[in-house]
């Protein structure tokens, strides 16, 4: 059974008169123990996406149809995490690092007060002392000193505050960690630090990890399997190596292709046009006005995700028999 | 002194200092650089470097938006300040990180180029002008169509990037300082961005320094690149050359930590049992006597600590660093 399955779902952002249809019409399911990771352009709806997972569906996003299920691993019919009650599983069952999350840190408050107010919210059945020492072997056991919980936020590099909102996000083990770019804002060895942690927590913990980039040799590096975004829709999920060697959607080819690499110096060409509005996307396939293979039908129908083989599924007509 | 066609920096240092609470600090953003690029023939130059190691600063002296305390640059064998600001800038020209902060969103994105083609007197009738805006935005495809009306808000970050671009090549410069032009852009957009740098090099025979900390595209579009550690340039020489057999240890270091979108070539293994080795603060990286890099250095020797390396010279690539002391 997979840890947690997607049906359907549509999420929206109303503004005056206009839906923004950020996710639209998006099935998939992941797997338990694995690294899934969410590619695309900015504004495809990728982070719409893992807050909707996350739960986190306030106005103007909401939530237009279809539905999530959680798979956790002590859930029944009496407990189990629906749509209603995940905000009192976040951190413990679920957490999410969220897009700059090194700046979520209070800049006034020591990080030891970050962890005070999440024994508040989340653990006060421990008692502080308990709880303190739990964090204190936590962190110890990251790999990060202690004496940071002293320091103020201003105090530590961009790193050491992205491990220590990770950190944090571990804390309780958690089944499922959702991570928005968490490595977008990082210098080069800090960002191949803090994926080292990540997989360091995910061979420990046994948990699953979302991950959402538009860095797609963050993608290479780390994933197992990749789901790649266009405009509100998941176009294309497969393994990581498979997406990579034998890309089958348009889109994806054209974005592999227009990746510069080290000791490759070939032409390269950027992906013709440009990313199509969402309160207006194109009918049909949303790709076919960029796309140079567009048929008639992809014109007039929606391609629906289909599996090619057991590992891939790709959403294009082309590829229809 | 030869008159070289270009930018020449010579010797050139800018300190700064930290103040916190009684006690101060002084460090130097830049220490003792000494760079030529040419501008006949055009060529692109990369400076490449983690964050913080002095490279904005640079950029910033060559703009004559903050000034040297020690050394001196020089534009085609005249120094900078003794140029008329305004001849100065139609020579040289900057394109900034986020194009969503070089718009002023309230105002109409053509009037910017309409402004900068007044500012500088290029043309006075309206006619003439329109020309001149719709030619320097078919040169980054564009046209005035496209933009005519619009605010800067209703265009994407690539658009608008190449929009400053085209703001840009109003005055026909010899030079771009692009100063990390694509971080702020999505990858399938950067090559695009990229690519037009190239494509400008090649057609309107423009030399740009492209700065940035993205090595992949820096091996894709750069002739000649410079490495940049705590204010000092580590190695420079032929792009293609460096980061294919990178010689210094910080080079080697950004080329190791770089992630390629190749899933056969994964760095970062479940076994991998490397120690996150804390970096040390700034500030205090840009204090040490010797090499900057000694603390990190994996074959760090007892003169790293006490001496800042010189150059010496490999073939046609300069290094700073004691190890290749043979090759003075």
């Amino acid at each position: 059974m997979s840890l947690l399955e997607i049906y359907e779902i549509s999420a929206y952002y109303v503004h005056n008169n206009s839906t923004t249809k950020a996710v639209d019409n998006v099935s998939f399911s992941v797997e338990e123990n694995e690294i899934f990771g969410i590619a695309g352009e900015s504004g495809c709806g990728k982070s719409t996406l893992v807050k909707t997972i996350y739960g986190f569906i306030e106005p103007p996003l909401y939530l237009d149809k279809g539905k999530i299920i959680y798979n956790f691993k002590d859930s029944n019919e009496i407990n189990s995490v629906t749509k209603k009650n995940i905000s009192s599983n976040w951190w413990k069952k679920i957490s999410y690092i969220p897009q700059g999350s090194m700046n979520v840190l209070n800049p006034v408050r020591r990080i030891k007060k970050f962890f005070r107010n999440l024994w508040k919210a989340h653990s006060m059945n421990l008692s502080y002392e308990k709880y303190y020492n739990l964090v204190i072997s936590h962190l110890h056991h990251l790999g990060l000193p202690a004496d940071i919980l002293e320091y103020y936020p201003h105090q530590l590099s961009g790193g050491m505050k992205q491990r220590v909102v990770i950190a944090a996000a571990s804390l309780f083990h958690p089944e499922l960690i959702v991570a928005d770019e968490p490595t977008s804002a990082l210098d080069v060895g800090v960002q191949l630090d803090v994926l080292r942690l990540l997989i360091k927590i995910q061979n420990e913990y046994k948990n699953t990890i979302i991950i959402v980039a538009h860095d797609m040799s963050v993608m290479a590096n780390f994933c197992s399997r990749i789901a790649i975004m266009y405009a509100g829709n998941i176009v294309e999920v497969a393994e990581t190596k498979a997406l990579f060697k034998n890309p089958l959607h348009p889109y994806t080819k054209l974005l592999i292709d227009s990746l510069p690499k080290i000791g490759d110096i070939r032409e390269l060409k950027a992906i013709p046009g440009s990313p199509p509005d969402l309160t207006s996307p194109p009918s049909g396939c949303k790709f076919h006005p960029r796309c140079h293979f567009a048929k008639n039908i992809c014109i007039k129908e929606e391609p629906n995700l289909k599996k090619i083989t057991i590992d891939h599924a790709v959403a294009c007509h082309l590829l229809e028999r | 002194m030869n008159a070289m066609e270009g930018i020449s920096i010579k010797n050139v240092t800018k300190t700064y200092s930290q103040r916190i609470l009684f006690s101060k600090k002084t460090f130097n953003a830049v220490e003792n650089v000494s760079l030529d690029i040419t501008t006949d023939p055009p060529e692109i130059f990369s400076l490449v470097g983690e964050s913080g190691s002095g490279k904005s600063t640079l950029a910033n002296m060559i703009l004559q938006l903050i000034k040297p305390d020690i050394g001196e640059i020089l534009l085609n064998g005249k120094k900078i300040n003794d140029f008329e600001m305004l001849e100065f800038m139609k020579k040289i020209q900057p394109i900034f990180q986020d194009p969503f902060d070089s718009f002023d969103p309230m105002k109409k994105t053509d009037l910017f180029i309409y402004e900068t083609v007044k500012n500088f007197n290029i043309a006075r009738n309206k006619d003439s002008i329109n020309y001149i805006i719709d030619q320097c935005l078919q040169k980054v495809g564009l046209n005035y169509q496209m933009i005519k009306g619009r605010y800067p808000h209703e265009f994407s970050g690539g658009q608008l990037q190449r929009i400053a671009i085209a703001r840009a090549l109003v005055v026909k410069p010899l030079f771009l300082v692009a100063d990390e032009p694509v971080s702020m852009l999505d990858a399938s957009l950067r090559i695009s961005i990229v690519n037009l740098f190239k494509q400008l090099k090649e057609k309107e025979n423009l030399s740009v320094l492209y700065i940035t900390h993205d090595l992949s595209t820096a091996y894709y579009i750069s002739d000649r690149i410079g490495v940049m550690l705590r204010g000092n340039l580590v190695e420079i020489g032929n792009a293609k050359e460096i980061l294919g057999e990178p010689l210094h240890p910080y080079t080697q270091f950004l080329m190791k930590a770089l992630l390629e979108p190749d899933p056969d070539k994964t760095k970062i293994s479940l076994f991998d049992n490397e120690k996150n080795e804390e970096k040390m603060t700034e500030v205090s990286e840009y204090q040490l006597k010797g090499c900057k890099y000694a603390n990190r250095c994996p074959n760090v020797k007892k003169i790293c600590r006490e001496k800042n390396p010189e150059y010496y010279y490999i073939k046609n690539r300069k290094i700073k660093c004691f190890l290749y002391e043979e090759f003075k």
